[in-house]
């Protein structure tokens, strides 16, 4: 149902005397409407309250749980090991008391379980770290993460709280970027996906659904990158992985926008725009990738990966109508691929493809009279030109085409403003 | 389905008890029945939000012996003391010696150097910056010898004190907190 603000129905009751004076609608059904709209007003009213109680909670169990983890950390030497013990069972056994009551009263609303969650999570941390305090072990970092989020994995599920997931993906990344500890990070990271999965799906709420969404992109490809760049021993691996990591992102991001009937979601711009910037750094750089020297288990199970999701984006690809998005992140990482063969490969494909991208979304813009695609496909094609034109130095001829190129964008965009001028007076 | 999610609360829960009460019984076990090693050390002082103030400790366990690089991530060390009562490790195995202490040691998966098993040495943080300085001092003065307590039983170790000249560093600290 849609959202109803209040300044909405504030309007509409201003507006309902006119209208009934002018004929619109008649009395019965201005009242109605009256009932009908202030009814809504309420519950999106009630609604809003409920969202507000669910975050003054949240932040209570925060400040309560940070408190605790404080309060431990001051380390209590003049307390004896017995009344250490206290202090790190006590606050584990009322959050798990709490956590219980919520479960057995089977209270499923986020204002109960995101505090319960946030609450467990905070007193079994603070449980391992007195004990480590006591006997001075769990020393390093990612021991502490790996027992801590091992141990939380199952209240994630349960509780299905927002804040929990957010603190564990940090927690899981964490681990990826500590070298030792990389592959158990990974896995971290694969079990909290489903969650953030749940938190990005299209019925999801708009705020939700934004920020899974973006702890997805963003985890992804930190996790993409630091495995990349902490295993492989070229930069053609690096490019490879990060480029089948967007171009998987670009795909799967423009069939979430056809299902939910909308043109743009946080995969596809980030995904795409990746995909671009990559293209225009790929058409300055030349490489030679070595596939399969020295390989370790690691490094061969990311090349698997990797081509995995480069097949499932050819397979999707091969299914749908074609679209322009697509152009970068399918046919830049079988550049990559082909690098091998002929190392002039990347840089030649990048610049070609720079150039038809530009072409085919200038013409795409023409064809359905969008002057923001034509400009767009320009920006393409002039950036490309001054990349290229910086590594000749040949600003004469570089400044040249930049007058050309922005008397041609002047020029369209006159030409179709007063084409779609003429259309709508046509209507 | 409300039946299964008590019963999985129920199971995690126990977990999360079972593991912090095995490492307080693991710990408790090995300083009662444990055997005794003093292991020389370095130091310096940084801050965890997590847990309070620490000396980070560097131990100076590495085998006499060049190791062989073991694939697995588990070695044991066996322990030898030497003239002045300083323990150290002398050599690494993938099976635990069959007499004899030793230590259970963690090889980084990647990398040659294995992880020492204590790295901090946790201490209130009023105390931790006159323990850091007390500790300095003693490293610049010839002869001080600064040492770390372990218990080991079965190849597992509990910091039982951290010394310099055989005085507990916390009693160090305080005195020179007194001054």
């Amino acid at each position: 149902m849609t959202k109803i603000s209040r300044r909405f129905v504030e309007e509409l009751k201003r507006e309902l005397p006119q209208w009934v004076a002018e004929g619109t609608v008649t009395e019965e059904a201005a009242d109605r409407l009256r009932v009908h709209y202030e009814t809504l007003g309420e519950e999106s009213r009630s609604g809003l309250m409920r969202h507000v109680e669910t975050m003054f909670r949240v932040l209570c169990a925060l400040l309560l749980g940070v408190g605790v983890i404080l309060l431990i950390s001051h380390n209590w030497d003049m307390l004896s090991p017995a009344w250490r013990m206290v202090l790190s069972y006590g606050p584990l056994l009322a959050s798990l008391g709490f956590g219980a009551w919520v479960m057995v009263k089977d209270k499923r609303s986020p204002a109960w379980c995101e505090p319960a969650a946030i609450l467990i999570g905070a007193s079994a941390a603070s449980a391992i770290a007195i004990v480590s305090q006591l006997y001075h072990t769990l020393g390093r970092l990612e021991d502490f993460l790996f027992v801590w989020l091992l141990l939380l994995l199952p209240f994630l599920y349960l509780f299905r709280s927002f804040a929990l997931t957010v603190i564990y993906t940090i927690g899981a990344v964490a681990m990826c970027c500590m070298t030792s500890s990389f592959p158990r990070g990974v896995c971290f990271f694969l079990a909290v996906l489903p969650m953030l999965c749940i938190l990005a799906r299209p019925a999801a709420s708009a705020w939700r659904k934004f920020f899974g969404r973006l702890m997805i992109v963003a985890f992804l490809g930190l996790i993409w990158g630091l495995g990349s760049s902490f295993h492989h021993t070229s930069d053609t691996n690096i490019w490879f992985s990060c480029l089948v990591l967007f171009g998987a992102m670009s795909v799967g991001g423009a069939e979430l926008a056809r299902r939910e009937e909308r043109q743009w979601n946080v995969f596809l711009v980030l995904g795409g725009g990746a995909c671009l910037v990559a293209a225009f750094i790929l058409s300055s750089i030349s490489f030679r990738c070595y596939w399969g020297r020295g390989y370790q288990a690691m490094e061969w199970g990311f090349l698997i990966l990797n081509l995995l999701l480069l097949a499932a984006m050819g397979v999707v690809a091969c299914f749908r109508r074609f679209r322009l998005q697509w152009v970068f992140p399918l046919f830049l990482p079988v550049l990559i691929l082909c690098s091998g063969i002929v190392p002039v490969t990347v840089k030649l494909g990048a610049n070609i493809g720079l150039a038809i991208f530009g072409i085919l979304l200038m013409r795409q813009g023409f064809r359905s009279r969008r002057p923001g695609r034509i400009n767009f496909g320009m920006l393409v094609l002039a950036i490309l030109i001054y990349i290229r034109f910086v590594s000749t130095g040949n600003i004469l001829l570089m400044g040249t085409s930049f007058i050309g190129l922005g008397l041609a964008v002047g020029i369209i965009s006159v030409v179709i403003s007063r084409k779609m001028r003429k259309l709508e007076a046509a209507k | 389905m409300k039946m299964l999610r008590i019963i999985v609360f129920i199971l995690a829960s126990l977990l999360v008890l079972f593991v912090v009460s095995f490492k307080i019984i693991r710990a408790e076990i090995t300083l009662a029945r444990g055997e005794s090693f003093r292991f020389p050390i370095a130091g310096y002082d940084p801050h965890d939000i997590f847990r309070g103030r620490y000396l980070a400790i560097r131990m100076e366990i590495y085998p006499k012996k060049n190791p062989e690089r073991n694939l697995s991530r588990k070695v044991y060390g066996n322990i030898i003391v030497d003239e002045k009562n300083l323990a150290h490790i002398e050599q690494l195995s993938p099976e635990a010696p069959e007499s004899g202490a030793y230590l259970t040691l963690n090889y980084p998966l990647y990398g040659n150097r294995f992880d020492p098993p204590f790295e901090r040495y946790y201490m209130n943080e009023k105390l931790a910056p006159e323990a850091e300085r007390v500790l300095a001092e003693a490293w610049r003065k010839e002869g001080s010898d600064t040492v770390l307590l372990l218990k080991v039983y079965k190849g597992f170790a509990v910091i039982e004190d951290l010394q310099i000249d055989g005085r507990p560093i916390r009693e160090l600290a305080r005195e020179a907190g007194r001054r």
